[in-house]
């Protein structure tokens, strides 16, 4: 392990049982896992140079549904990025797909946090999501987890689905605190355009809650949250205290993460990069040995700033005055105006140079942010 | 060779297939064939159409070999078929010397058939009337010929049926083109008289005017002077309408065709002028027509108020082409600096504001359009007032006197009731009723415009089940018991909504637009409140609740950059808002008022 500078790596794996009726990211039906393993090893093999240069804080292992790869894999993509326990060492797990067997060989490989893509313990939600698993299962996987030695879980829960009452999220709020998490995510459903899910409200088939039922949700839940003990450190996402992500913290305060696998996506010198999202292709150019990347765009001066701006408003922390000056003298004063005129309006706060969102303007953070544009 | 000329229009109501038979004429004579050829000529044609007014508005020159062997010249003159436009019909009339009369076989004379054949006869043209559509299976031509006959007064015996989409009866129709519309009189031997019926400006040979020759002859180099206006131009060129300009050394009496002679704006050369030759000047001028003035008013502003100087200009070039627009610098308090602009409807508006936006890049918002009232003061001064912002207050007001036009409606019989309860409601002065064929019914009211603007062509078409055909003309200016309403958002007016009301209705015209307003205005980062007011008076209150949800869920490394373009999308869908105050308010808030349907 070298003294480098810091970097997130993330891996993605495109492959689920089947496709959640709400879901638009990157997954396919096929397990075509060996040529696809094969090829990700490679990409990991392509960037090694660059992997022993860095201290790597994290890793993440996201899907998709990465526990449909077989234990064994996982180990050796562990290996290959040479990433030491000290690191978080994260595993999205469906908990559909979670057995006691794999749990303890997950701890065992080094994985010392698992994020549970729970989203509901009410059957009938999980149904309209199109989730594999029941409420039950998900509890199951809960404590298979926890039994397996993993003392750090992440429970996703979504909010604002179908038909879905104020009281009905907080039930499956109560009964998720209950089980003791560290860290909950709760995202607010956004239909995504094509999905079975957006097809079937259009029709008139399911009944999405309206803006104010949403809103409700979500501070009731904020609430909630902060009285069991956890900090609510980003718009979407709670912690006890010592358990915020790290790696998700690399997203957001722009620190430099690099992403392999299909469709994934690099921050790296200020330049963020995309691989190719087509499975045959990818493979293809990892058998020459070429690097499966496709569009790269680098954004200096105000566009930026912006985005910096942004994305550290998303969490409780803010940005720092200073350092962002320090980094962009120029678009930082052409930017003064508007911050202190949201400062006035009294969306954002600052104090001794620090500037935050206040968690009551969280769920209308996008009010602001566009006025940041 | 007068002899030898014929110059004619097509009128129609609305799709009764005028188009489609201006197609078959040019196809006939072999025109189309010629087009198919001149491939750029075809794609000018398109962006014509692409504007949206009717496609061929300049004249064709068509050439056509008769039954008896010899040559003919047909011009036809192309005529819109709204009913804003219906000043341009009468100046494409008066260069004509007999009209086609074009009926849809299936729904009978309607209201713009029966004002458009009113004008032709007016002007003395010999109208041709065709049956068209025969070939469609609930095609009624006897009804329709009965109905010629007696609402129209025409001798039906000899209207030809046609069907303009299978090409049935064109040839009929040629033929009768020569044998019942009359060649153009006039004297090829006296001074030069050429009437301008139409013109547009082209970057490269300045104003194009369509002009008949009714006397003498047009040469190139020839002086010539504007007899209105007394100017005097060299003609630079002169020419044939074909598919584009096809120049010729002179144009002869009888002859359609168009000049050029760098001639800068388009108020040198007024439509409806005569030309004659400087040298040789005629005595009178031509009879011409009435101008056509704009009826419909409206304010319109950059979204951005820096964008102000580009409107402007880009204003500037609309009216180049479009001598019916007319405009002059405003401000608003609310909206920062735009433009009145005068329309002759609501039609003209909406084309003029979708050129500026899609010709000339315009980010417009416009007000909601407003009709223009004559305002009568204590201290007898008389005051004319396009925007209901400027009008003066209350107690200096003696009287208002507002727009009245002349309506005609044709309906079936089963629809009068709900028709005159329409009209009724929008105070309309009940005229008169004729019962046609047994089982329509023509309804003439006389109208207040603004009661047209706020919603009565839509509400017409829903109450007769779409049967139901307009006609309108501007009749008289009538006092009217009226007040203004002020819309005050967040305790400020906006002088850019107000609008004005019969006092009578104002108390639940205020609460439904309030109500449109609320529901057009977006929920935002701070709470709303809507008043209604008239004078210091609030009498309707709305508030829209501040945003409570805006916000992207997952933002992980992956999706940073797509979810950058959500909120830069977000930015865009603002443009065509303006921010007054701290409240941005769409487009569409400020057609509210035109949205509530007074006679409910």
């Amino acid at each position: 392990m070298s003294e480098g500078r810091p970097l997130g790596v993330y891996l993605h794996i495109p492959f689920c049982l089947r496709k959640c009726s709400y879901c638009d990211f990157l997954s396919l039906p096929t397990p075509l896992f060996q040529p696809y393993l094969s090829a990700l090893k490679r990409e990991i093999e392509l960037y090694q140079p660059l992997l022993s240069e860095r201290e790597l804080v994290s890793l993440y292992i996201g899907g998709g549904t990465p526990t449909l790869v077989p234990p064994p894999e996982l180990n050796d993509l562990l290996r290959k990025t040479g990433v030491s326990s000290s690191a978080e060492i994260t595993l999205e797990a469906n908990p559909g797909t979670l057995t006691q067997e794999m749990g303890l060989r997950l701890t065992q490989t080094g994985f010392n946090r698992i994020s549970l893509g729970i989203q509901s313990l009410r059957n009938w939600e999980l149904e309209t999501l199109g989730r594999i698993h029941n409420a039950l299962e998900a509890k199951e996987a809960f404590w298979i987890a926890r039994r397996s030695g993993f003392t750090n879980i992440n429970c996703d829960l979504i909010f604002g689905i179908p038909n879905q009452g104020k009281g009905d999220f907080l039930l499956s709020l109560m009964e998720m605190l209950d089980l003791a998490p560290e860290h909950l995510s709760l995202y607010a459903l956004s239909l995504e355009r094509g999905t079975p899910l957006a097809r079937a409200v259009a029709s008139g088939q399911a009944h999405l809650p309206n803006e104010d039922e949403v809103a409700e949700m979500y501070e009731a839940a904020c609430q909630m949250l902060c009285s069991a003990g956890f900090e609510h450190y980003e718009i979407s996402n709670f912690a006890r205290p010592g358990y915020h992500c790290r790696h998700n913290k690399i997203y957001w305060h722009s620190g430099e993460y690099l992403g392999m696998g299909l469709g994934a996506v690099s921050f790296l010198d200020g330049t963020r990069w995309k691989n190719t999202r087509r499975l045959d292709d990818y493979c293809f150019r990892l058998e020459r040995g070429e690097f499966p990347t496709t569009s790269r765009i680098g954004k200096r001066g105000m566009a930026a700033l912006r985005e910096e701006i942004i994305l550290h408003l998303r969490t409780s922390d803010g940005f720092r005055e200073q350092d962002l000056r320090t980094r962009y003298p120029r678009a930082y004063a052409r930017m003064q105006q508007c911050l202190e005129e949201l400062k006035a309006e009294g969306w954002i706060e600052e104090e001794n140079g620090r500037w935050v969102l206040p968690e009551r303007h969280f769920f209308v953070s996008n009010q602001v942010f566009v006025r940041l544009l | 060779m007068q002899e030898r000329i014929r110059n004619f229009s097509i009128i129609a109501h609305i799709d009764h297939g005028k188009s489609t038979l201006a197609d078959r004429l040019l196809e006939a004579t072999g025109l189309m064939t010629e087009r198919n050829q001149q491939e750029q000529i075809l794609d000018s044609m398109d962006l014509e159409r692409e504007k949206g007014i009717t496609i061929k508005a300049h004249p064709v020159r068509l050439e056509y070999k008769a039954r008896d062997g010899l040559n003919y010249i047909l011009n036809l003159i192309d005529t819109p078929g709204h009913v804003d436009f219906t000043y341009e019909v009468s100046r494409s009339l008066s260069a004509c010397d007999g009209a086609l009369l074009v009926i849809d076989a299936t729904q009978g004379v309607e209201a713009q058939t029966l004002a458009n054949a009113y004008l032709a006869i007016d002007l003395g043209l010999d109208i041709v009337p065709v049956i068209n559509k025969i070939d469609l299976q609930v095609a009624d031509p006897e009804r329709t010929r009965r109905e010629i006959e007696e609402i129209l007064l025409l001798d039906a015996g000899e209207a030809i049926l046609a069907s303009a989409k299978e090409g049935v009866g064109v040839p009929e129709i040629l033929e009768a083109i020569l044998h019942r519309i009359r060649p153009p009189g006039g004297n090829s031997q006296a001074p030069l008289r050429a009437l301008i019926f139409d013109s547009y400006y082209d970057p490269y040979k300045g104003v194009i005017a369509y002009v008949r020759v009714v006397d003498g002859s047009l040469r190139i180099g020839q002086s010539i002077k504007m007899m209105a206006t007394g100017q005097v131009f060299e003609v630079m060129e002169v020419g044939h309408l074909r598919l584009g300009l096809v120049p010729q050394p002179e144009l002869n009496t009888g002859e359609v065709g168009y000049l050029a002679a760098t001639i800068k704006s388009l108020s040198e050369t007024k439509v409806g002028d005569t030309i004659t030759d400087a040298d040789r000047s005629a005595v009178t001028p031509l009879p011409g027509f009435r101008h056509a003035q704009p009826m419909v008013f409206c304010g319109l502003y950059p979204s951005r108020n820096e964008d102000y100087p580009e409107l402007r200009e880009a204003l500037q070039k609309l009216a180049l082409n479009d001598a019916s627009i007319v405009f002059e610098p405003e401000s608003s308090p609310a909206l920062g600096f735009g433009f009145r602009c005068g329309f002759l409807g609501l039609l003209h508006m909406d084309i003029a504001q979708q050129r500026l936006e899609r010709e000339y890049g315009q980010d417009l918002v416009a007000t909601a359009p407003s009709v223009g009232y004559k305002v009568f003061l204590h201290n007898g001064e008389e005051i004319e007032i396009d925007n209901p912002a400027k009008f003066p207050p209350d107690n200096q007001i003696d009287y208002i006197k507002e727009p009245f036009v002349k309506a005609m409606v044709i309906v079936p019989q089963d629809s009068v009731g709900p028709m005159m309860e329409l009209c009724q409601g929008r105070r309309g002065i009940f005229r008169n009723m004729e019962y046609v064929e047994g089982y329509r019914v023509i309804l003439t009211y006389e109208l207040p415009l603004a009661e047209i603007l706020l919603d009565f062509y839509d509400q017409l078409k829903s109450r007769s089940r779409g049967y139901a055909s307009l006609d309108y003309e501007f009749h008289e200016y009538r006092q009217s018991n009226l007040v203004k309403l002020d819309i005050l958002i967040n305790d400020k007016p906006v002088d850019a909504l107000s609008y004005i009301f019969p006092a009578e209705q104002a108390y639940q015209h205020a609460r439904k637009a309030l109500f449109k307003l609320r529901k057009a205005i977006p929920r935002q980062m701070y709470e709303v409140v809507l008043q209604g007011a008239i004078g210091s008076r609030v009498i309707a209150r709305e508030e829209i609740k501040a945003k409570r949800k805006d916000v992207l869920a997952k933002c992980y490394g992956g999706d940073v950059t797509r979810k950058m373009k959500l909120l830069e999308k977000q930015k865009k869908g603002k443009k065509r808002m303006k921010r007054v105050g701290n409240v941005e308010i769409p487009q569409e808030a400020f057609f509210s008022m035109l949205k509530i349907d007074s006679s409910e």
